[in-house]
Parts: C-alpha cells; sequence; structure tokens
C-alpha cells in the first residue's frame, strides 16, 4: 500500500489540491479509500488527517468502508420516481441479495442511491461500474446483474435524442470554425462582442457574460483562469450531456476564445462524476485540438498564445455546481461555497482571476462569434437574446433535448413536447419554479420563467406532493451545511411536507413553512439554500387546493409518536444481556 | 386567559438535570411575589405528582429519553391549558440528545457494563417493570405533543422565566426582549 500511494502522489506531484484524482485512484484500486491511506498522503501530501477526511467525506462516490468492487447507484430524482424507482430498487435489492444503502454478501456489490444522474429523459436509470444504464425493467436487470456475475459490464446505453434542432447550436459548424476570426478580432474585440450579443449565463444564475469577462479582463494579475462549468447537477438537465457528447468542439472553442479574450493559459472542465464515461472521449477530442494546432503552444501560430485544458473529475455533490464551490472543489477541498465578494473574476481559481461558465455558454458563445452579435440577436427577445437548450422530462410523448427561442411560452412548450392532461410543469429543475396550467401563457425568459434548461412536465395522474417531496429530499441531502438555516431549515421543510404528507399537517403548518421559507432563502449563503424553497413555495401558490386538501383545519395536540417502536432497540439490547449471563 | 386572575402552574423534569428548575428559583425574591400571582400544582417544588385538576401552565423542563417521559408528557399536554417548552433540552433535546449519533447498545454498555465499578459482579442493564423503558433516541417534547411557547437558554434566566409567567398572568402574549434571549 504504502508504494501505492508514493507512486500516486507522485504522479500528481504532491499537489494537494489533485485531492480528488487521488482519492478517486485510491477507490478505484481498493473500491474505497481505508483509513491507512489517510495516514500515508497525510505524511506526503503535508495535510492533516481532519483536513483529508474534509474533502473525502463530503463527496457521495468517495466511500470509506468496503463499498462493493462494482457500485450500482441509481438514480433517485423525482422523475425517476415517477417512472417506478421503486420497483427498479427492490429488483436490484432481489438480484443482488441486498438492501439498497449496502454490500452484497459477497462483497463484490454495492447498491446505493444517487441524486439526478443526467438520464431523465430515459428514466429510470443507474450507473452501474459508471456506467449509465437508462430504461431499466425488472427483465434489464435480472439480466445486467446476471452479466455482472460473469465480469461482463454493461455497455453504456445512451439514446442523445434531439427534438427540435434550434437556429443557433445545431447551425452547421465545421471544427474550429469560430477561432478563425481570432486572427481578426483584438481580445478586446472579442469581449465587445459577447457584450454586444446580450448572452446570459446559461448555467442557471443568468449573469450577463460580456460584463463577467470584461471584469475578468480589467483586473490587475495577469495569470488568469478559464473554467468550464460541466458539473450539470440540477435534477432533470441534460443538455450539457448531449453537447460534451455530441458537440465538444464547439465548448472547447469557446473556452479558448475566453482564454483569447482575457489572456489565459490554463483551462479547466470541472466534470462531474456522474459523466465520468465521457472523459476518455473529451480527452481524445481535446488530444487531436492539439494535434490541429488549436490548443496547446501558439495556438493557430499566434504569438504567445498557449492555452492548454484540463479535465477534472468531480466526486457527486450538487453543491459544488455553484462557482465558488467549484473553485473549492477545483483546489482539492470540500465543495463549500466561498463567501463573495471577492468574486471569482477577481479571486477565483488559486486565488487568480477566473471565468467560470456552463458548457452551453461557452458553445453559444463560439456561435456569436463566429456568425456575430447581430445574428445572434434575431433569436430570442430583446430581454434574452439567443436559444436554450431544454432538458425535457416527465410525462410528454417526447421527452429529449430542443433548442428553441427565448420567449416561448409554456403553452406552446406544451404543445411542441406533446403533453397531454398536463397538471404542472417544474422549470429551471428543482431551485425553479413549479406551474400550473394557469400560467401557461406566461414565457421562457430571464424576466419571466428563467430556467436552465430543466424541464419537467407532470400529469394529472401523479401526486404533486410526493414530487415536491423528493425535491425537498434533495436540498437536505445536498446542502453543504455551513450555514444553519439551509441545513436544519431542509429538515423543517422535509419534515412539515412529511407531516402534509401523512395526514398529520394543520393549516398552520403552511404558514410555517412560509415563514420557515422566508428565513432560509434569506440568510443563506448560496444559491442552493436561497433557492431551495421554491418548489414549495410555488407549488403552494399553484395548486393551493392540493395542500388545503391534505391538511387539517386545527392541529392536533398530540403528535405520532410510537413507543411501543421506540422502545424496541432497548428490549433488545436487555435480552441479548440476558443470553449472555 | 382572565385579567389578573391567580394562574395555576404545574412544572416538571422530564431527560433535564434541574438546572432550569434551578433558574426558576433564581428569582429570589420575586418568588414571594409570584406566590400572590399563582397556585401551584403539580411539580418538583411541592412533590405533587399527580393532576388533581385541569391547570393554566405547565412548564416543561428536559427532552423525551423514555416511555415514562412520553406519558408524563401526554398528561401534562392533558392537564395544561398552556404547555411551554423550558430550556434547550425540551425544546432541542440538549445534552442527553448527545446520544443520539451513538448506538444505543453501545451507551448501555458504557453506562452500565465496562464502567469501572467496586461491584465484583459483571455489570448489568438495569431492566424491570417498575422502571422506565429508554427510548431509542432523546426526542424534542414539541415532537410528542404540541408544545405553545418555547423558553430558550441553558438554563433560561430567572428574569425570563418571571418575565414570559407575568405576561401570560397579565393576559398578554408572551415577550422576551433582545438582552433576555442574549447569552454571550
Ligand atoms: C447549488 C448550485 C448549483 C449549480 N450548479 C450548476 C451546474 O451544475 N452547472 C452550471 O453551469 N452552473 C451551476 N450553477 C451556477 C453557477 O454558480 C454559475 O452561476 C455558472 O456556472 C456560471 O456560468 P454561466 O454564467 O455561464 O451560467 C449552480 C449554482 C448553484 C447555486
Ligand atoms: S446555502 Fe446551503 S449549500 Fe449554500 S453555502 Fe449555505 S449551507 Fe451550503
Amino acid at each position: 500500500m504504502k508504494r501505492f500511494i508514493e507512486s500516486i502522489c507522485k504522479t500528481f506531484n504532491c499537489d494537494k489540491t489533485r485531492l480528488l484524482d487521488i482519492f478517486w485512484a485510491i477507490q478505484e484500486k481498493y473500491s474505497y479509500v481505508p483509513q491507512k491511506t489517510l495516514d500515508l498522503l497525510s505524511h506526503k501530501l503535508k495535510l492533516s488527517i481532519p483536513e483529508l477526511k474534509d474533502t473525502l467525506t463530503f463527496y457521495h462516490f468517495f466511500h470509506q468502508k468496503p463499498s462493493g468492487k462494482i457500485i450500482i447507484y441509481v438514480d433517485s430524482s423525482a422523475i425517476s420516481e415517477i417512472f417506478g424507482l421503486n420497483k427498479i430498487i427492490s429488483s436490484f435489492e432481489q438480484e443482488l441479495n441486498c438492501k439498497m444503502g449496502e454490500v452484497d454478501p459477497t462483497g463484490q456489490f454495492g447498491l446505493f442511491k444517487t441524486p439526478c444522474i443526467g438520464m431523465s429523459d430515459q428514466a429510470p436509470a443507474a450507473l452501474i461500474h459508471g456506467i449509465p444504464v437508462g430504461k431499466l425493467t425488472t427483465a434489464k436487470i435480472k439480466k445486467i446483474v446476471a452479466d455482472l456475475r460473469k465480469n461482463i459490464l454493461p455497455k453504456v446505453q445512451i439514446k442523445n435524442k434531439v427534438q427540435l434542432r434550434g437556429p443557433v447550436l445545431f447551425e452547421k459548424h465545421n471544427v474550429g470554425e469560430s477561432l478563425d476570426l481570432l486572427y481578426a478580432l483584438t481580445p478586446d474585440q472579442i469581449i465587445q462582442e459577447v457584450e454586444d450579443s446580450g448572452i446570459r449565463g446559461r448555467g442557471g444564475a443568468g449573469f450577463s457574460t460580456g460584463k463577467k469577462w470584461r471584469f475578468c479582463a480589467e483586473q490587475k494579475e495577469k495569470q488568469r483562469y478559464i473554467v468550464c462549468n460541466a458539473d450539470e447537477g440540477e435534477p432533470g438537465t441534460f443538455k450539457d450531456r448531449y453537447l460534451l457528447t455530441k458537440n465538444p468542439t464547439l465548448v472547447f472553442e469557446g473556452m479558448i476564445l475566453a482564454a483569447r479574450a482575457i489572456g489565459a493559459n490554463q483551462g479547466l472542465i470541472y466534470l462531474r462524476a456522474e459523466y465520468k464515461y465521457l472523459k476518455g472521449h473529451l480527452q481524445s477530442i481535446l488530444d487531436q485540438m492539439q494535434l490541429q494546432n488549436l490548443l496547446g503552444n501558439q495556438i493557430l501560430d499566434i504569438p504567445n498564445f498557449d492555452f492548454h485544458i484540463r479535465i477534472q473529475l468531480g466526486a457527486g455533490s450538487y453543491v459544488v455546481g455553484e462557482e465558488t464551490a467549484l473553485l473549492e472543489s477545483l483546489e482539492g477541498r470540500r465543495g463549500e461555497p466561498r463567501m463573495r465578494p471577492p468574486f471569482p473574476v477577481e479571486q477565483g481559481y488559486l486565488s487568480k482571476p477566473t471565468i467560470i461558465n456552463n458548457v452551453e455558454t461557452f458553445a453559444s458563445v463560439s456561435k456569436i462569434i463566429k456568425n456575430g452579435a447581430h445574428w445572434y440577436k434575431k433569436f430570442g427577445t430583446s430581454s434574452s437574446p439567443g436559444t436554450k437548450l431544454l432538458s425535457v422530462s416527465g410525462d410528454c410523448a417526447h421527452p429529449g433535448i430542443y433548442e428553441v427561442e427565448w420567449g416561448l411560452s409554456i403553452r406552446q412548450f406544451l404543445k411542441l413536447v406533446g403533453a397531454t392532461n398536463t397538471l404542472a410543469v417544474q422549470v429551471g429543475g428543482p431551485s425553479g419554479q413549479c406551474i400550473s396550467l394557469k400560467e401557461k401563457n406566461r414565457r421562457l425568459s430571464f424576466d419571466d420563467l428563467p430556467t436552465g434548461g430543466s424541464m419537467m412536465v407532470f400529469s394529472k395522474k401523479r401526486n404533486l406532493l410526493n414530487i415536491i417531496k423528493n425535491f425537498v429530499q434533495f436540498f437536505q441531502d445536498e446542502s453543504c451545511g455551513c450555514c444553519l438555516p439551509c441545513r436544519a431549515g431542509n429538515i423543517v421543510l422535509n419534515e412539515q411536507m412529511h407531516a402534509i404528507l401523512s395526514s398529520e399537517a394543520a393549516e398552520v403548518d403552511l404558514q410555517r413553512i412560509q415563514n420557515w421559507s422566508k428565513i432560509i432563502s434569506a440568510s443563506s449563503r448560496c444559491g442552493l439554500g436561497q433557492s431551495c424553497t421554491n418548489p414549495m413555495i410555488s407549488s403552494m401558490q399553484a395548486f393551493p387546493e392540493i395542500y388545503k386538501k391534505n391538511v387539517k383545519a386545527h392541529e392536533s395536540l398530540y403528535r405520532p409518536f410510537d413507543v411501543e417502536n421506540k422502545t424496541v432497540a432497548y428490549e433488545q439490547v436487555v435480552q441479548l444481556h440476558e443470553k449472555e449471563s | 386567559m382572565t385579567k389578573n386572575k391567580k394562574v395555576s402552574l404545574a412544572t416538571i423534569s422530564l431527560a433535564g438535570c434541574f438546572g432550569c428548575h434551578m433558574s426558576f428559583l433564581d428569582m429570589d425574591m420575586k418568588v414571594v411575589d409570584l406566590v400572590d400571582l399563582v397556585d401551584l400544582h403539580t411539580s418538583p417544588f411541592n412533590d405533587l405528582k399527580d393532576f388533581t385538576q385541569k391547570v393554566d401552565v405547565g412548564l416543561i423542563e428536559g427532552g423525551v429519553c423514555n416511555d415514562e417521559n412520553v406519558e408524563r408528557l401526554r398528561s401534562f399536554r392533558k392537564n395544561c391549558k398552556i404547555l411551554i417548552s423550558l430550556g434547550e433540552c425540551a425544546i432541542m433535546g440538549g445534552l442527553p440528545a448527545l446520544r443520539n449519533n451513538i448506538p444505543l447498545k453501545d451507551c448501555l454498555e458504557e453506562a452500565y457494563v465496562n464502567t469501572p465499578t467496586t461491584d465484583t459482579q459483571k455489570g448489568i442493564i438495569p431492566h424491570h417493570e417498575d422502571i422506565p423503558k429508554i427510548l431509542d433516541k432523546v426526542y424534542p417534547c414539541h415532537e410528542v405533543v404540541k408544545i405553545d411557547y418555547f423558553l430558550p437558554g441553558c438554563p433560561p434566566s430567572a428574569d425570563a422565566i418571571w418575565q414570559i409567567l407575568t405576561d401570560l398572568i397579565h393576559g398578554k402574549e408572551p415577550q422576551l426582549n433582545y438582552g433576555q434571549i442574549k447569552y454571550d
């Protein structure tokens, strides 16, 4: 073990910022990260054991005890849930002969739940030894497990179904085409073009991309970085998966343009661990681009224009998608959001000015530079120019990828995706808004209904409260915990949701939810805490009758509290000791 | 509550350390005033165990750690018009709830079996039909019954307890000012 740890540390130059890679390497060898390795790492990396554990325990995909040589993560998103998650779990439990959250008796297989793995268009899905498999059925699971027992891994089974090819991202494009403009445009002109296009970030927060680039370019410090946020953690989205699978060069071109614009020589792609299977593919494209002189030193023979891109694999965490948490993670620490200011453009990766943009933002920028801001502004609305990739899932005839112009109404959207008998649309994932058909004239845009791309459709046969409960549970699980209102508040909301679902809540509880929500969203550090109350609050607004129907008028004086059940543990311990003596 | 009528009061300590009750007594001379304002019923102060009538206000110290606590708390709920969780343990489980992250078996063995003792026999885990059964975890009171008010502090100051009681006696919505709930 000592030699192994030494060799890994050597591979990564004993660089603390590569701790995630080091843990991945250890886990790949031992199928978990043994305590003993921490002692060795501590010595090598000059990090204390608590510091190492800080990182190790933060990420879902790192295990501290043997968790199976082959780990199966079942996608537990709301979309999986409506398409039969429980049945899928029982099938796995039966085939593997172990319970959810456990390792099978042979120690070969581990079975765990994980939030959305970016496969909502083919739910229910699971990651099997890192390989995504969709449209799971009992029969399919039987076959998969039988194969696994014969050491045959499943093949990557992803259908990237594009339902609507829009005018921007699907416009014909030859590799490197946008980079031709590098000869013609100065860095400042690139920024100007991006600014003129009016494009706003596609990752959810919607900050002006041009402004972000300009702020970064204006910093005194000259060592700068470009980071591509490929964490795609918002449940229900899979559009970045699509871009990275089908058109990664478009994304890389955007990064190269950004590098030219601000004078960065190093870029990083933070790839969510759920997309680990794409790493090899992306790396080979990067290598090709290097051969074509589109990456590396003196790109396109432009003097002093050097730019390299490295892929950093994540390890399972939603909040790491938040840009400052992402920086922490890139530096090898737990993904806890930083205080802002300073903003990443001032002090980002390694405290240097850094541009962080979403995958789709970079891809769109390539098109803006290639065709001009004027062309881009022909699409969309005046306040939300351009197009948006949507990841559509749930109860509709045509789930999949759509490129639509901003300004699309919900009515048009539902027609487009073939949704009938619709109850609700969750716009922008759990952190977005839950709307009813009364709001079908509202439009997708930054000033009405913004969306990072997740669009989940739920029909009238669904129990909306179950869906909202899934979202609340998700936020409870994913809160990094550094702000009390977010950490404890989500537990309170989850308990309230549980009470409503089990018909124990009273009308005053609905008011309590509102009160708690105000506190949580007003006093949390990052977007997770600020928006985690959205699903409850917006669904209470859109569907007051559903909530009303499930709560009692008056609060009961006694809470359900099963004493018998809660003394079982004590009786067992007593019996055990009686037997022994 | 009608104004200025004498208020009937009951108190109890569940899984607490009696610190809140001690803090109550810290009222010093105000206790004398209180005698004119309240009638004391079931309470450790007078060692009255059972309710003989319904009372206006019940103060609960401590969380819920065994089946007897549950029974007593339910009886308080049944017999008190207003129930107040008094102090950290009643509100959150407090120090006793530290055991919630440790398996019950380990807890009991540490306390009764593995601890050094002068007794020559092997330690036994107490169990008898007359002694309460320990719950799997320590629970805050509001998970068992509805609690009307929460008076924070570890313990809440005598001043804060006085304030809440006199507010209720005067028919006012109880309110604590910032100083009364600021501890550092
Ligand atoms: C909890 C949380 C999760 C996020 N997850 C992602 C993500 O997975 N991908 C992403 O691009 N942006 C995500 N964001 C937004 C980023 O913080 C940041 O705004 C974005 O990457 C900036 O790029 P853009 O301007 O191109 O959108 C997340 C934000 C929060 C608060
Ligand atoms: S709001 Fe929640 S997720 Fe964000 S920093 Fe605070 S505790 Fe962490």
